[in-house]
């Protein structure tokens, strides 16, 4: 089990999360926050490429900073931003990083070629990675995070430049992995972690919001997203969340406190609750 | 191991190092052809046999009188620097006597032209060779650490298993990946000047030769016998030049990784290495202006002045030392100090809060 226990993370005078208290096990965890609120942070101290200021973070009872190299065997990270060795082609850029996370040799050259053929590049596993395109490129970010077959994969904005087709692709192999790992990811794509994750986990203010299952998340706005044709008047106190096309015409979502019999109420979604909890940020 | 050989392969894959030692060879080959004059005389004289002879200069040599120069009061302001030149001045005469015992002066070396020789092989072809290789470690270092943070690789690299350690693999890789850039320079760049030169008849010449002498421009221009602590033939003293020469290229080694593991930027580290090197050199001229002696003589306890003066090295080196073979305990406390720093910062660096 990995803990975070009571973690602050302060950089001079600005305090980047504040008392975070979580705890992982196997399955996804869905990381939900806008910019700024902390998630990366999270994310890199998870990773020990920061350390907190306060609080431990733990895996079966041990501090991570103590297991040093058994704790990043581990562990499959994909940062949010990250580059590469434009003169390496995916396969010895693979091969780096197998040594480097101390993989022998004929074991990472096979692993290599499944997870290749995993993301799609098995066709240009040997061209240089300065030709490829952003989603290229993150999806050899993804083979490299999941090279030593980690017991945690800790993966930052993993669907960022990846298109439809490849993110519906992403979303299939975590879910495929999850069973017996921790998966944390964190993404503003609300409806990849809609489908996959077991539990989010919302940040607010630096701190932890909620840490629940979809269903709990979701259920607090119950009975409060209506929808509308879009141009009737809302005479009750409300907050607008987006436009949508429906087969009768746009409609508005939005979420109110208060009944109002002429809009219809809908189950929320995620994506409802995003809008209502960070909507006063927007 | 594999962790460093693999940083070494990165390192030796990069072209722009190769380009830059074949900048700093046609350099080297261009200072083979200077001194047209002084090369073909070497060479008759190798060729001819002639050994002309020197004359006895250290008999009535007086190290006291050489050294009032250096240690009146006009030109160091402090009584306890005054009384080290002094001491260093006397303890001088020791080493006259035994070269006059072993009749150093007569040495025939290479005649009229030996200072021009000692010129073109110390003075310009061993200091090209150090300063290159100085500047050559200070890219190198800088480029295995910053790699990382230039290529945004750093967050894949210090999450992996083997971490922050790979510190240490990349101070190994750029000692490995420095040693065989530098030693394929210097090799290469001696065994074309040697193939120019001629020096087959001058190394056995005692390096004290009457015919050797060194011009001191510290002060006013003038001109003093090459007297050495101790009787060097022309290849003990090209040997242990080298081999003082080498002890700075691993001091310097230990401090660019010191440099680019403490801080942040790659420019930072390059600017901070720059004054490291260059400082000194304007202390050398401004300090004895402004008649600042205990800075002064600070300054000459730099890596700087040290291979500033390594045409002089293992002699009195008048206003640059202020005892005996201060030039090579220099080397050996950077290095001390170097390999704890390293030590140091390399704790320091797997320990830091932040990193990628």
């Amino acid at each position: 089990m990995l803990s975070v226990n009571h973690v602050t993370k302060k950089y001079n005078h600005f305090t980047a999360l504040e008392d975070i208290t979580l705890e992982f096990q196997n399955g996804v965890y869905g990381l939900l926050a806008p910019n700024g609120e902390g998630k990366t942070t999270l994310m890199k101290m998870l990773a020990t490429l920061s350390f907190p200021t306060k609080g431990e973070i733990t895996w079966n009872g041990t501090n991570i900073t103590d297991l040093d190299e058994e704790y990043r065997d581990l562990l499959g990270y994909l940062p949010q931003k990250f580059g590469y060795y434009r003169n390496y082609s995916p396969r010895q850029f693979l091969q780096y990083m197998a040594t480097l996370k101390g993989l022998e040799h004929t074991y990472a050259n096979g692993r290599i070629q499944e997870l290749l053929e995993k993301v799609a590049l098995s066709d240009v596993s040997d061209k240089k990675m300065r030709k490829f395109s952003g989603g290229m490129l993150q999806r050899v970010g993804i083979a490299q995070a999941l090279l030593n077959d980690p017991r945690m994969l800790i993966l930052d904005e993993p669907t960022a430049g990846l298109d439809p087709k490849e993110r519906v692709r992403f979303r299939n192999i975590i879910r495929d992995l999850s069973d017996d790992r921790i998966v944390i990811l964190s993404t503003h794509i609300v409806s990849d972690i809609e489908t996959i994750a077991d539990k989010i986990i919302m940040l607010k203010d630096h701190k932890v919001f909620c840490c629940e299952s979809l269903d709990q998340v979701c259920g607090q706005l119950e009975g409060k997203i209506f929808e509308i044709p879009i141009g009737t008047s809302i005479p009750v106190k409300h907050t607008v969340l987006c436009e949508c096309q429906k087969p009768q015409g746009t409609m508005v979502r939005f979420f109110s406190e208060e009944k109002y019999d002429k809009a219809t109420a809908v189950a929320p979604n995620l994506e409802d609750v995003f809008l209502t909890v960070y909507g006063d940020e927007r | 191991m594999i962790y460093c050989l693999l940083e070494v392969k990165k390192l030796l894959q990069e072209k722009l190092f190769l380009v830059f030692i074949f900048l700093c060879l046609c350099l080297n080959i261009g200072l083979c052809f200077c001194n047209q004059g002084t090369r073909s005389e070497v060479n008759r004289m190798a060729e001819n046999g002639i050994c002309p002879q020197g004359e006895k200069i250290y008999d009535t040599l007086d190290s006291r009188a050489l050294g009032s120069f250096y240690y009146n009061e006009r030109y160091i302001s402090s009584s306890v620097l005054n009384q080290w030149m002094k001491a260093k001045y006397e303890s001088l005469q020791q080493s006259i006597e035994l070269l006059d015992e072993q009749n150093a002066d007569l040495s025939p070396f290479a005649g009229e032209i030996t200072a021009s020789v000692h010129q073109a092989l110390f003075a310009y072809q061993l200091k090209a060779l150090l300063l290159e290789c100085i500047v050559f470690i200070s890219l190198l270092s800088l480029k295995t650490y910053f790699v990382e943070q230039q290529m945004k690789t750093d967050a894949f690299i210090y999450s992996s298993r083997r971490g922050r350690k790979i510190a240490r693999d990349k101070l190994w890789a750029s000692g490995i990946a420095c040693f065989i850039y530098c030693f394929a320079l210097i090799v290469i760049s001696l065994t074309i000047f040697f193939a120019r030169w001629n020096f087959q008849n001058l190394w056995n010449s005692n390096m004290a030769s009457s015919f050797n002498y060194v011009i001191d421009s510290s002060d006013s221009i003038w001109r003093k016998p090459f007297i050495t602590w101790t009787s060097f033939t022309l290849k003990e003293y090209f040997i242990c030049s080298l081999l003082l020469m080498a002890g700075i290229i691993v001091a310097w080694w230990l401090l660019t990784n010191m440099i680019s593991l403490l801080v942040r930027n790659s420019v930072a580290g390059g600017l901070i290495l720059v004054a490291i090197l260059c400082l000194p050199f304007f202390g050398l001229i401004l300090l004895p202006k402004l008649q600042l002696a205990w800075p002064y003589y600070l300054d000459t306890l730099t890596l700087s002045t040290v291979m500033y003066c390594n045409q002089w090295w293992f002699t009195d080196m008048g206003n640059y030392t202020l005892f005996a073979y201060q030039e090579v305990w220099v080397v050996i406390v950077h290095l001390l100090l170097m390999m704890i720093g390293i030590w140091v910062v390399l704790r320091y660096f797997e320990r830091r809060k932040e990193l990628a």
